[in-house]
């Protein structure tokens, strides 16, 4: 079947939860220990469509207080991304405003 | 105004008076067709009149049209000069207010072409490319004819920039095949191998090459710059060496984080290669794509180049779908097998393989290697029997040595380890044939063979004693467990000596006898240590 390839980027303040819900999505499991994501950790997730397989290239950058230079570079290409925030903490999602612009 | 014919046909037609029907006959066959002719151009006088009659009709209609088609005219003329003044006015009044406005509207127009200009670019790049390319192109070529001064000043900084990365290139490989030349130039295997090179008509340096096979190139990767998708792969081996998607996202993360940290802001300086164990990932940038090589062993000479020419070829043959490429590999279906084939042709000696030796050749290398050998032994034999000889033509005269010590040390040391010497360092320099090494006993008489000539009267020498306290140790070993520690000034008997180190007796405090091995430069007799190291 054809393949078509995809880079998705994850975005988001840290701490809220992005590698654990790309772990969730790529692996199916759920690991309670949080290890801060250094620069970035790239995922594959092969997603079958009618005709065709898409295959998702998830960058999951760190999350940081400042969206830095070089993480800014990681997005370059990109398809799509994901903003994910904690809505136990409502600064994160006053930060997804910044990460959207 | 009368009509002749008229007169005519009536005179014609009129009674005669004599009334004779003959006369009315013959005037009648004579005269009935000029009567004809009359009554015919009657007839068309009268359709001429008529049609004069309507054609004066016509034109003075036409007349009256035209005058009024001129009046009607005359009308929009006037209008359309009325509102050529109100649009002169109004032009008037709008170069007024341009001009009063101008500061305001030229940013306003600047932004407006902007996103015209930007809006073009990204939707229709090639028709823009395209159109812009021919006067792109003339303009460069008249502004190079016209102003080259300003052109070489403009595009210096570009130049510049671009002739130094070339040259940083040449370099680098340069280096690194004086690198690699160096290290096998000067050992005896580089001798041999180039020997063996000279002789079969190749340099050492492809026979290096060939032989040894050193250079590998493992894994071919052709990423997008931006994305990090992998487009085409080529692999070695059927071996499972990862995940090649990842492998690219993470390289193109490796390569950006490097040129934002370490670039200072300049895209032009990128990350070329990368060092694991014995594989090595050289990088050739591309403008849309890059290309990554894992390669083991040293690279054959030009391999960037190579690498990078292949980059150069991929854009020009698929510059638009490398330019628009979204992550379909359907749209560059030729990647792979251009890979495979840059791959192969890598790893493979350009040169033919060199010939074999001729059998003159060999015994020539034979007769090279056999005159080494004779040389070699000759200079081995020369420096013995020089360092031999040096002694005797150069060393002191031995002829006190056998003065000073007398063989009455047997009677402590039956072994006669401790030969006689002019100074008592005769643990080092035995003078006789120790023969009697067995375990001593105090009452043995041992023969004493090594008097060579004593001349003078045996006296016996003191016991030495340790200069330090210093511990007895089970065998002749620093790691080796610790006895009994000796007090400094403790008299002992050398009972045997291995090397540096001395096995010991003995008796302590309490008439115990204890023995054991130390250092033999912790004795001394009479003030003068048995050994020198300690000096």
């Amino acid at each position: 079947m054809h393949t078509v390839q995809k880079k998705v980027c994850l975005l988001g303040d840290f701490a809220v939860g992005k590698t654990s819900l790309i772990r969730r999505f790529v692996e199916g499991r759920f690991d309670d220990r949080y290890l801060s994501t250094i620069g970035v950790k790239i995922s594959r997730k092969t997603v079958t469509r009618a005709d065709h397989l898409l295959n998702l290239l998830i960058w999951d950058l760190a999350g940081g207080d400042d969206f830095s230079k070089a993480s800014a570079s990681y997005l370059r290409g990109a398809a799509g991304a994901l903003l994910v925030c904690d809505l136990t903490r409502a600064a994160t999602l006053d930060t997804l405003v910044d990460y959207a612009q | 105004m009368s009509d002749p014919f008229e007169a005519t046909n009536a005179a014609a037609a009129a009674p005669q008076p004599d009334g004779d029907p003959q006369f009315a006959t013959l005037r009648a066959i004579l005269l009935d067709e000029e009567r004809r002719r009359i009554h015919q151009l009657e007839q068309e006088t009268a359709a001429l009149r008529a049609t004069d009659q309507q054609q004066a009709e016509s034109l003075a209609a036409q007349v009256q049209a035209l005058q009024a088609e001129i009046a009607a005219l005359r009308q929009t003329n006037q209008q359309q000069a009325d509102y050529a003044a109100v649009l002169r006015t109004e032009l008037t009044r709008l170069q007024e207010q341009l001009h009063t406005e101008s500061q305001s509207l030229v940013p306003k127009l600047i932004q407006q072409m902007g996103f015209i200009i930007a809006n073009t670019i990204r939707d229709k790049r090639d028709e823009l490319a395209e159109a812009l390319g021919p006067i792109m192109s003339d303009a460069i070529r008249v502004q190079i004819r016209d102003s080259r001064q300003e052109m070489v000043e403009a595009l210096y900084p570009i130049i510049l920039e671009t002739v130094m990365k070339a040259v940083r290139e040449f370099l680098r490989e340069f280096q690194r095949n004086i690198d690699a030349r160096l290290k096998s130039a000067f050992s005896l295997g580089g001798l041999l191998r180039r020997s063996s090179a000279r002789l079969r008509g190749v340099s050492a340096a492809e026979l290096t090459l060939r032989e040894s096979f050193a250079f590998s190139l493992e894994e071919l990767f052709l990423i997008q710059h931006d994305s990090g998708l992998l487009l085409a792969h080529h692999r070695a081996s059927q071996e499972d060496s990862g995940d090649s998607d990842l492998i690219s996202g993470m390289l193109t993360a490796i390569r950006d984080f490097a040129r934002d940290s370490l670039g200072d802001g300049d895209d032009s300086q990128e990350l070329r290669e990368i060092e694991f164990g014995d594989e090595r990932i050289i990088i050739q940038s591309g403008q849309y794509v890059y290309a990554a090589a894992v390669i083991k062993g040293i690279e054959s000479t030009g391999f960037h180049a190579r690498l990078q020419e292949l980059v150069s070829e991929l854009h020009i043959q698929h510059k638009p779908q490398l330019r628009d490429y979204r992550g379909d590999p359907a749209t560059l279906p030729n990647l792979a097998p251009q890979l495979q084939t840059f791959a192969q042709s890598a790893v493979t000696p350009e040169a033919a393989v060199p010939p074999e030796m001729t059998s003159g050749q060999r015994w020539l290398l034979a007769g090279g290697a056999g005159i080494m050998l004779l040389l070699t032994a000759v200079a081995c034999f020369y420096l013995q029997f020089t360092l031999a000889l040096w002694p005797v033509a150069f060393g002191p005269t031995p002829t006190a040595t056998p003065t000073v010590l007398p063989t009455a040390t047997a009677t402590l040391e039956p072994t006669s380890t401790l030969a006689p010497t002019a100074t008592p360092t005769f643990i080092l320099t035995p003078t006789a044939t120790p023969t009697a090494t067995s375990t001593p006993t105090y009452t043995s008489t041992p023969t004493p063979t090594a008097t060579t000539e004593p001349t003078s009267t045996p006296s016996p020498i003191p016991s030495p004693v340790t200069v330090r306290g210093v511990w007895l140790r089970a065998v002749p070993d620093l790691d080796a467990p610790i006895g009994v520690a000796l007090p400094e000034g403790t008299a002992v008997t050398i009972l045997t000596q291995t090397g540096d180190w001395v096995e010991v007796v003995w008796e302590d405090a309490d008439g115990n006898v204890q023995q054991g091995w130390l250092g033999v430069r912790w004795l001394a007799i009479n003030g003068v240590p048995l050994s020198n190291e300690g000096e």
